[in-house]
């Protein structure tokens, strides 16, 4: 299985070359296109445990409830194209078996590979208030995962201890852990300051962040538009 | 008449030096800037019916915009609404189908009708799509980057190539089937056909997954990377809800 990122800048997507016996598992409504060899199936989790409860977490963390599976027959290759939904960036992360990845709500595109398993994990209800949901997913095994952002994508190499303002987190390495935390020592002072709460993370691992935050630009647009009923 | 599309793939537009004698039909609304020699006449191009057609049943304009010069070397913008690419097109005597909306430019005798596209096009994005046929340069737009697939899977995009490190054919490949959903095809060859599907499995439909239009035989299809469906259903929750007293 290939991970290919096409063009450059805000408009990027990802062309996934595939062959039979390789599992390909995405977003659901995150695919472009698909040659016509391609078998599609909609399930709430693309194999195992989760079921429909893995579905309704999904839903909670920002995800679709359902997760797309391609498959291509004997001797057969395949492509397919995916995007995501705002102008941003996407990024590839590898993964080698050793290392957990954690993605944000919204932030997953597609998985796949030998063997990649996705389980839906609760954040602890800080993060309701913080603007991050309440569900992230976790990724590991063998294969590749990408992810999309809006707004270019960054990797920080975190040693230590780093602040992240809610609402940029991609995803991070388990390595790290984090805490929601008030942006400044006083409450109003974070609340003045209109950064709220931030992500205090710590340890020793990789951090992927957005330079734009979604939730900001919904938040400026929406209420230009006409109300909804 | 010399064209240039500047700012590809994220923000392009179509820059056009007007000699006399040339001329340029645009989607009215896409003028950004022109030097002052430049003359526009709108009209309905090909008649009042042909633009009630076109603004009716396919999203285009009633009215579309005519660009000629008197003096040499008059510089004409033209911007398409969403941010992305655009694509240049010679045709010659040959046909070409746009989604609609798709519509920028065209240089030459090139005709543009709305086809109706029957009951396949009931869940697509109109009923009627735009054909665009005759002699000359046609430019459309698209929502992201572009990529023209063959239908053998083989991606041909004219930028694609710089980020692949597998060697990928310059030809159009024929012969096969592609899928290409709803909301990312901006046009395709007529000598393709296609069916809406949704995934292969009932529940897919039964859970409102998306549409796909599944296109087999010979052509080219172009996908743009972003839908604006999509992006519209993504914004749809950040509305404000209308109070419910009806004081």
């Amino acid at each position: 299985m290939k991970f290919n990122i096409l063009e450059t800048g805000a408009f990027q997507s990802a062309l996934v070359e595939f062959e039979h016996g390789e599992e390909l598992f995405s977003e659901s409504g995150a695919m472009v296109r698909a040659s016509g060899n391609v078998e599609m199936d909609v399930s709430t989790r693309s194999r195992g445990k989760s079921g429909i409860m893995g579905g309704l977490k999904r839903m909670i963390s920002g995800e679709s409830f359902f997760v797309s599976t391609y498959k291509v027959g004997p001797g057969e290759k395949g492509e397919v194209g995916l995007a995501p939904v705002l102008p941003g960036e996407m990024k590839t992360i590898s993964l080698d078996g050793s290392t957990t990845w954690v993605c944000s709500g919204g932030s997953f595109i597609a998985a796949g590979g030998d063997d990649v398993e996705m389980e839906t994990r609760f954040q602890g209800f800080g993060n309701v208030f913080s603007g991050e949901g309440l569900f992230f997913l976790e990724l590991s095994g063998v294969g590749d995962a990408l992810v999309g952002g809006f707004g270019a994508l960054h990797e920080i190499e975190v040693s230590g201890e780093f602040t992240l303002d809610t609402g940029h987190l991609i995803a991070y390495e388990k390595t790290l852990e984090y805490k929601i935390s008030k942006a400044a020592s006083s409450l109003t002072q974070s609340f003045l300051s209109g950064e709220g709460f931030v992500m205090k993370f710590e340890g020793h691992g990789k951090l992927i962040v957005q330079t734009h935050d979604v939730t900001g630009f919904g938040k400026r647009l929406g209420p230009l538009l006409p109300e909804r009923e | 008449m010399k064209y240039r599309i500047e700012c590809q793939p994220g923000y392009s537009y179509l820059e056009v030096e007007l000699n006399p004698g040339d001329s340029i039909a645009s989607e009215s609304g896409s003028m950004a800037w022109m030097d002052p020699g430049v003359e526009m006449e709108t009209s309905t191009r090909g008649g009042v019916f042909a633009g009630l057609k076109r603004s009716f049943l396919s999203g285009e304009s009633f009215f579309q915009n005519t660009y000629t010069s008197e003096e040499q070397g008059s510089r004409l913008a033209l911007a398409p609404g969403p941010s992305g690419a655009i694509v240049a097109l010679e045709l010659n005597g040959e046909e070409v189908f746009l989604q609609k909306g798709a519509y920028l430019a065209s240089i030459g005798d090139i005709k543009i009708d709305t086809k109706f596209d029957g009951l396949r096009g009931f869940f697509n994005e109109g009923l009627f799509i735009l054909k665009c046929s005759g002699t000359g340069t046609l430019f459309f737009n698209a929502f992201g980057d572009i990529q023209q697939v063959s239908l053998s899977g083989k991606n041909v995009g004219n930028n694609a190539d710089d980020n692949f490190a597998d060697d990928w054919e310059e030809a159009v490949q024929v012969d096969g089937d592609y899928t290409v959903d709803n909301g990312y095809a901006v046009a395709w060859d007529p000598s393709l056909d296609y069916r809406l599907t949704t995934g292969r499995k009932i529940r897919s439909f039964l859970f409102g997954d998306q549409i796909m239009l599944r296109f087999s035989g010979e052509g080219r299809v172009w996908v743009q990377s972003r839908s604006p469906q999509a992006f519209a259903s993504w914004i749809h929750p950040f509305r404000r809800v209308k109070s419910k007293n009806n004081n």
